[in-house]
């Protein structure tokens, strides 16, 4: 059951806005599991199915939102559906290793994101897999020294803001950068999921 | 800062980390993050629509509080003053809404309008809703989209105008034939005629994104720059433009290697007036030069002395032969 004041808070919401939002970033999550050869397992579900359901989940109360803790509800459902896609990934994978007639049907419970999905040590296959997307961006930046580097900079985990700051360049340039490295993140991700 | 050596700080969660910055770039900018959705085949409208549906359906599945008193039901009596005639109740509601609509639609359309024009001799200067101020050259037409100033900072241009941009979290975009232009909060010109595009800037900085040729052909423009290009083509690499530039806000008609067809179409727009142009290779010719605009018979012989040619009244109009 979900707290009365909690629900005001949701119904307050400009889901038409968060909505696009949340099922932009569900794409992306999607496309890396596919990409990191986990194709089969979340095939019956799509970016869209991963968004709502992160949103049933919160307006259930299943997952509980705390907006002292986390304020922006997007960031809270960006958390979900990044627990959802990979607890749909590690069930899938469980399921193909059990005996088909014993192994359990639920999925809808998924970690908490607040406590963070389970920390993913790199095996050797991650580290191959991240070299491989590394050398790519690298190669496509080419000559360009402003793409460069912001992408070091994303490389070594700066937000948008602070790389604005650490290059001393107005934010919509830096957001031309990554838009345009998103585009090349997704072409690469695309082309080697098809 | 070294460009050569950022393989060596390679991050652990490199994908995450890229995807929320990456993603938050784009959701902050209404205009990229349709297009990023589009190159997905998905329609953000039909989005927003069909997730809108999914939570009122959550919504009406929330239990409500049993209620402490009974609710009322309509309808209630009330003694009747007036005897009106015995319509249903709906026909005087429907004839009191398109009674208000009528009267109110003048005025709600005074403080919200959604497009602003000038007219061939005319400028306009307006305030935007953001507070950002506009100056409209002649036969320049601009439309705001319907959600300025909640959801976008969006809007479509005809014409040339000088744009003053309020700061703001929504990013300002200018959408031309040919062109996106996105800006934060600066001060500068847009001319978009004919098939060519120009950008000056007097203050800050602007994107400028051809959007009829290669994706990625996006330029930065600093304080200063200026930018040339034809519809179809590549922003050309920025250009330092004149001091004067652009002139018509402060009375100025000023050309940097315009063709005399091209100058001419600024006369006949800035003055109302149709000039012809009478004699082979005369579009061709090329002006660079400033202009007082007070005068139209005074820019005329000035054009005529650069160019050796002779001008004449002819039909209401001019001819320059």
């Amino acid at each position: 059951m979900i707290d009365p004041e909690i629900l005001q808070k949701l119904n307050s919401q400009d889901w038409e806005s968060i909505i696009p939002r949340l099922v932009h970033y569900a794409l992306f999550r999607v496309k890396v599991a596919r990409w990191r050869g986990r194709q089969n397992a979340i095939l019956d579900l799509e970016a869209k199915d991963f968004a709502l359901k992160a949103i049933a989940l919160v307006y259930t109360g299943k997952r509980k939102w705390n907006p002292d803790q986390v304020p922006d509800i997007l960031v809270y459902l960006k958390g979900v559906v990044h627990s959802l896609v990979n607890h749909h990934v590690q069930s899938a994978g469980a399921r193909k290793r059990q005996n088909p007639i014993l192994r359990s049907t639920d999925d809808d419970d998924p970690l908490d994101p607040l406590e963070g999905a389970p920390a993913q040590e790199d095996g050797p296959l991650e580290e191959l897999e991240r070299k491989e997307l590394e050398d790519h961006l690298i190669k496509w930046a080419g000559t360009e020294e402003l793409l460069k580097l912001v992408l070091k900079c994303l490389f070594e985990g700066k937000k948008r803001a602070d790389i604005a700051i650490e290059l001393n360049l107005p934010l919509p340039i830096v957001d031309n950068c990554l838009r345009r490295i998103r585009r090349a993140l997704n072409k690469f991700l695309d082309d080697d999921n098809n | 800062m070294d460009t050569n050596d950022f393989k060596s700080h390679a991050n652990k969660d490199i994908l995450q980390h890229l995807g929320e910055e990456l993603s938050e770039a784009i959701e902050n900018d209404p205009a990229a993050l349709q297009e990023a959705l589009a190159e997905n085949g998905l329609d953000q409208d039909k989005l927003a629509k069909e997730g809108l549906q999914f939570i009122r359906g959550l919504q009406e599945k929330q239990k409500r509080p049993a209620p402490l008193m009974k609710p009322l039901h309509w309808p209630i009596k009330v003694k009747r003053f007036v005897n009106f005639p015995a319509f249903p109740r709906y026909a005087y509601a429907l004839a009191a809404m398109i009674v208000i609509a009528i009267a109110t639609w003048p005025l709600i359309n005074r403080l919200n309008p959604k497009e602003y024009s000038a007219a061939r001799g005319k400028q306009l200067e307006v305030l935007l809703p953001d507070g950002s101020k506009v100056k409209l050259n002649s036969d320049t037409r601009l439309a705001l989209r319907p959600d300025f100033n909640k959801k976008s900072r969006e809007v479509t241009l005809t014409g040339e105008v000088f744009f003053e941009v309020q700061k703001g979290d929504l990013p300002f975009v200018i959408i031309t034939e040919g062109a996106v232009i996105r800006v934060v909060g600066t001060r500068f010109n847009v001319k978009s005629r004919q098939a060519r595009i120009e950008v000056a800037v007097s203050e800050g900085v602007v994107e400028v994104a051809s959007t009829l040729a290669h994706k990625d052909s996006v330029i930065i423009l600093t304080k200063g720059q200026a930018t040339i290009f034809r519809i179809g083509e590549s922003p050309a690499l920025p250009q330092q433009a004149h001091s004067e530039y652009p002139g018509w806000i402060s009375g100025k008609l000023a050309f940097y290697q315009d063709s005399l067809k091209s100058v001419v179409a600024e006369l006949e727009r800035r003055f109302d007036v149709a000039i012809h142009l009478r004699g082979d290779g005369l579009e061709e010719i090329t002006i660079t030069g400033q202009f007082d605009d007070s005068a139209l018979d005074d820019i005329l012989s000035a054009l005529c002395q650069l160019t050796n040619k002779n001008y004449r009244k002819e039909n209401g109009g001019y001819a320059i032969y």
